[in-house]
């Protein structure tokens, strides 16, 4: 049974029904190797970013 | 929760995981990671409620402590930062989303992480105009087109 602290008062949800969230099974690892390989790809840029940096440096 | 907490408070969020009622399983592994959450002061948990749905649609709400040791497990030991936020309204509210016939748990915490980062933006004169959550569904969709693209060449 709800405490009798939570009867007669406003409730912090918006007073409307919550919606039901889509299931996402499975789409959690997809999306953490997503990250990862793309994250990969901004470590090579920067890479060939600081590669060219130094060539100009020596040159 | 006075004033003073208000203004120090990371952002709260809340979420429902339902159970069909006959696989309701809120101790073990689920208590443990949250219990962990709370002990390196990541997260401040505000509320916890265990609904029932029946199949007629009529949907109960009952307090954590009305559940045994072995039911909810570590997620005991939160009770005491309980700050009863969630009233009856939510309960209707939320109730709307389950299944009939299931059993969830309606976990309410807050961000303790982002308070500090919070105070130091108004610090500093900012102040906060959006937030948000990307929905996991559309960072598939930006990562399956960002392949697609790799893929073409473009």
């Amino acid at each position: 049974m709800l405490s009798r602290d939570r009867v007669g008062r406003p409730g912090v949800l918006g007073g409307r029904p919550v919606a039901r969230t889509a299931a996402v099974a499975g789409t959690a690892a997809v999306v953490t190797r997503g990250v990862r390989r793309r994250g990969d790809r901004r470590e090579d840029r920067r890479d060939d970013g600081q590669d060219r940096r130094d060539e100009r440096r020596f040159r | 929760m006075n004033d003073e907490d208000v203004d120090e408070l990371g952002p709260v969020d809340y979420v429902v995981v339902e159970f069909p009622a006959d696989r309701a399983n809120f101790s073990g592994e689920m208590a443990k990671e949250l219990s962990a959450l709370v002990d390196r002061g990541v997260v401040r948990v505000l509320d916890l409620l265990i609904l029932k749905k029946d199949l007629d649609g009529s949907v109960e709400g009952f307090e954590s402590h009305e559940f045994g040791d072995d039911e909810l497990g570590e997620l005991r030991t939160a009770e005491t930062e309980l700050a009863m936020l969630l009233a009856e309204e939510d309960v209707e509210s939320i109730g709307a989303a389950l299944e009939p016939g299931s059993v969830a748990a309606v976990l309410v915490w807050e961000n303790v992480w982002a308070a500090p980062f919070g105070s130091a933006v108004r610090r500093s004169g900012g102040q906060l105009v959006a937030s948000g959550r990307i929905p996991i569904q559309a960072l598939a969709a930006a990562l399956e087109a960002d392949v697609s693209t790799t893929e073409e060449g473009v």
